[in-house]
């Protein structure tokens, strides 16, 4: 090609051939090129536009102040740029999409025309980045979206409490996703309002009385979302009439969109998850399903809290379990001990009094108050080792005035001085049937709850323990299976007593008007339990202000008068057989033999049961009788009674023990062993069982 | 040769021309403008690329335009990528919060770099009473460190920089910028004895 290009054919094809507009406009601003891309945009040809004054045919362009513009390009020779995101558009071209009509967001550049360095006119380049803007902005939105659920994730991973993920998740929805208002309404059981637990956007405005019944204020979004189980939205909110209620707040606020997504938590939904923004059109397909995402991860979060928090408690309840348990060992071995010291004290206390000091001795008065105080301490060791060892409930008999009475001696040392404690214990009350353990734990737990209603002012907790007839109708009243004889434990309060909504769920799990910390809610379920397993009933009767009284019914059985030391008028037993006599404790030792020998026995006493086996083993038939301790090192005295029995199959044994769970009477009579005792005895009760096994077995 | 008071000159100068583009980009975004005293420096063109690498170790973005007529020579307006992105965020407010530069954003830092640009050599020109006449800017994004080199490369005639180190605060966002002035040993010394008797 060896010809010049011809320039005004590149400029014939540029001008018609490039996807953009151009217009040239000459000094008076009238229209002297109106390009095909024009043509097309606008409608109009470029025959009607030649030789119009551009302001003339697009006033707007004087009334958005864009003429200085093109007035300034032609005075004073200037170029301008107009981006689309400050300007919108220079020329107003309407976009039809979806029956809707936008302008076209354009990007235009204004350069002198000039011809022999004179300017004559303006060069007017359009380019359309409406789809552009469009994708950007659908991008950007999308961006902060996955943002704000990726931080929500984070969020769930390092959460403690409901209210910290409630708050920070509407945190995020303001501050990462761009919305302009964010909360969390809940709703509980038994009312249709929805509870605004937090939110994030406005410091003081709070969207007012949504409920999700069938009220005016209950078919908005909220209100269907929650009634529905589904996501419900709009995109116009000031004029959709569901918004009628709350129509003043939308204004104020200038909302124009909002989501109401469900928060479904083990199958029920608990509340929803509401955003609301400012621009027009915001909930949408993509949108929507990402939100529904977050949704899902916030009632997960939720419920990975609860379960935390139920894992938390349980694991706090097995600790303290554990604490008990590791109590009940150690009390069991200072029983262990305490009790062979008993043993020697009571054993050499009664030998005095029946055999040493006649009754009218002075001594005899001293010697009983000795015994009376270590009959006391037997029964306090028993009881202490019951409570701390028996895991499993085991009803006997019990005195329960013994119980109160120990119960309150506790609580006296650890109140508060500013509570008073009284207490009123009829005598000759008859025996319940109930664990030990279980009674005092019912106890505790109405008198510190007791105890905890009167901590801010002080006042006076009323115990009192009554015998009861109940009749047919009073049975059914306060339902008890039967009428008859009830124990009436009343546990009375002055402090700041309950209302009728709080009497009716104080025995539900859980259920606590103590603060954090204070307690689980539990205590009161628990004696609930108690007293209903022993067939016994619970009343609670209490107002506010005027302090609460807690009745327990539990049938009682038949009376029995506290052990005193009263003596028995017939004679001891006595024999002359061969007793051996294994204990590893000296004093216990040593008095066995005394008692024995004094009884007419032929005690041989051994320390050690190692020794005590080849002692019988060496001369088997020696014996007539072995008494033997339980707790003993290298080999128990349930070791030690099978390992005799292996040598002389006949040979009637004695199992003394202080406490354990190891054996018990039945495991002791299955193996063979003649009598099962728990120490301390007395020297009566121990010469009977020692002539019974020798007499059953002549 | 260029002592103290030939950079107050011309610092006085850029100052007024900064913000007078600081008064039109605020009514233009609805937004206060507020510009700091620029930092002013004299070098050779060849010592600019080692200045901005010293000053800036991210890659940037750079606006530039031709001048011509009474003098002839090319400007830029130099940020880094993360400033562009803060200047554009400022001016768009949360409707399209922006990471990347699009092509969207692109058009608007062209605009606001011929506000700028233009603003300042419009005070010179009229300090100096003769005409300058400007092209439309050009934004080019670096991917690479030698872009910048390479521009100035093509300015094999020029001889001067005149550096501009500048900061806006646009809703609170601080905007730090390099505004560079290049043209020939001639030219620059025309403005500045020009400068100076006007001062005078």
């Amino acid at each position: 090609m060896t010809e010049r290009i011809n320039p005004a054919a590149i400029g014939e094809i540029l001008t018609e051939g490039l996807s953009r507009g151009l217009i040239v406009i000459d000094k008076d601003y009238r229209i002297l090129l109106w390009n095909r891309w024009m043509e097309k945009h606008s409608g109009i040809k470029e025959s009607e536009m030649l030789g119009q004054n551009i302001f003339e045919k697009y006033p707007e362009i004087r009334e958005r102040n864009k003429e200085s513009y093109l007035k300034q390009c032609i005075e004073n020779k200037r170029n301008f740029i107009l981006s689309p995101l400050i300007h919108h558009y220079l020329i107003p071209l309407d976009i039809v999409k979806n029956n809707e009509t936008m302008r076209m967001l354009q990007y235009v550049k204004i350069h002198p025309f000039p011809i022999s360095g004179e300017t004559i006119g303006a060069v007017i380049i359009v380019k359309d980045l409406t789809e552009q803007i469009f994708y950007e902005k659908e991008i950007s939105r999308l961006t902060r979206i996955l943002r704000g659920i990726r931080n929500v994730n984070q969020l769930i991973t390092r959460v403690e409490s409901e209210d910290r993920l409630m708050n920070g998740v509407c945190e995020i929805m303001v501050k990462d996703m761009g919305y302009k208002l964010s909360w969390i309404g809940r709703i509980e059981e038994g009312s249709f309002d929805v509870i605004q637990t937090a939110w994030a956007g406005f410091e003081n405005e709070i969207f007012p009385d949504v409920r999700w019944d069938d009220s005016e204020y209950g078919q908005g979004l909220i209100g269907k979302a929650i009634k529905t189980g589904k996501t419900h939205f709009s995109n116009r909110v000031q004029t959709d009439p569901v918004f009628k209620p709350w129509r003043d707040f939308i204004l104020k606020t200038d909302l124009q969109s909002s989501c109401a997504l469900p928060l479904e938590v083990d199958g029920q939904i608990i509340g929803t998850l509401n955003l609301h923004s400012a621009e027009k059109e915001v909930f949408h397909g993509e949108e929507i399903e990402l939100l529904e995402e977050v949704a899902s991860d916030i009632s997960f979060g939720i419920k990975t809290i609860r379960d935390r928090n139920i894992r938390r408690e349980a694991e706090e309840q097995l600790r303290h379990s554990q604490k008990m348990e590791a109590v009940g060992l150690l009390a069991g071995g200072i029983a262990h001990d305490f009790n062979n010291i008993l043993a020697i004290i009571i054993g050499y206390a009664e030998v005095m009094k029946m055999f040493d000091v006649p009754p009218d001795n002075p001594m005899h008065g001293k010697l009983e108050a000795i015994l009376s105080a270590s009959y006391r301490a037997k029964e306090l060791v028993g009881q202490i080792l019951t409570f701390c060892h028996k895991t499993k409930e085991q009803r006997e008999p019990l005195q329960l005035s013994i119980v109160v009475k120990e119960a309150l001696k506790f609580l006296r040392a650890s109140l508060p001085a500013t509570i008073e404690v009284k207490q009123y214990i009829e005598k000759n009350l008859g025996a319940i049937l109930a664990d030990p353990g279980q009674m005092h734990q019912v106890m505790m737990n109405l008198c510190t709850n007791a105890a905890h209603a009167m901590k801010e002012k002080g006042g006076i907790l009323h115990v009192e323990l009554r015998e009861a007839e109940i009749d047919d109708e009073t049975a059914r009243r306060i339902q008890v299976p039967k009428p008859g004889t009830y124990l009436k434990l009343s546990v009375k309060d002055s402090g700041c007593g309950m209302g009728r909504e709080t009497i009716k769920k104080i025995f539900d799990p859980y259920f606590t008007t103590k603060q954090v910390g204070e307690g689980t809610g539990l205590g009161l379920s628990v004696v609930h339990g108690i007293v209903k397993a022993c067939k016994g009933t619970i009343l609670v009767h209490s107002e506010p202000g005027k302090g609460s009284v807690f009745e327990v019914f539990l049938p009682a059985i038949e009376k029995k008068t506290e052990e005193s030391a009263s003596e028995n008028s017939d004679p001891i037993p006595r024999g002359s057989e061969s007793i051996l006599f294994v204990d590893d404790e000296q004093g216990i030792l040593t008095f066995g033999q005394t008692v024995l020998s004094f009884l007419g026995y032929e005690v041989i006493v051994t320390m050690n049961s190692l020794e005590a086996l080849e002692l019988f083993r060496r001369e088997p038939n020696r014996f007539d009788l072995v008494i033997t301790d339980q707790t003993m090192p290298k080999m128990t005295g349930d070791e030690l009674a099978r390992e005799l029995m292996r040598i002389r199959h006949d040979i009637p044994i004695i199992l003394c023990t202080g406490f354990t769970e190891k054996i018990t009477a039945a495991v002791a009579e299955s193996m063979g062993i003649r009598a099962f005792v728990i120490k301390p005895l007395n020297t009566r009760k121990i010469a009977q069982i020692i002539r019974e096994v020798l007499d059953s077995e002549n | 040769m260029y002592d103290d008071n030939a950079i107050d000159i011309i610092r006085e100068v850029i100052n007024i021309g900064i913000g007078e583009a600081a008064n039109s980009l605020s009514s233009l975004v609805n937004t206060q403008v507020v510009i700091k005293t620029p930092d002013v420096h004299i070098m050779n063109v060849e010592e600019a690329h080692t200045y901005i690498r010293k000053e800036v170790t991210s890659l940037g973005v750079y606006i530039s335009q031709n001048f011509r007529e009474l003098i002839n020579g090319k400007t830029v307006l130099f940020y880094t990528k993360d400033c562009c992105i803060s200047l554009l965020n400022a001016i768009y407010g949360k409707s399209l919060k922006t990471s990347t530069l699009t092509e969207t954003g692109i058009a608007t830092l062209n605009e606001i770099g011929n506000i700028i640009m233009g603003s300042c050599m419009s005070q010179i020109s009229d300090m100096v009473e003769g005409k300058i006449s400007f092209d439309l800017p050009e934004v080019t994004v670096e991917i690479s460190e030698n872009y910048f080199t390479n521009l100035l490369k093509e300015l094999v005639s020029l001889d001067k920089a005149v550096v501009v180190k500048n900061e806006m605060r646009i809703k609170e966002t601080d905007i730090h910028g390099y505004f560079f002035i290049l043209m020939s040993f001639e030219d620059f010394n025309k403005v500045i004895e020009t400068l100076r008797k006007k001062m005078k």
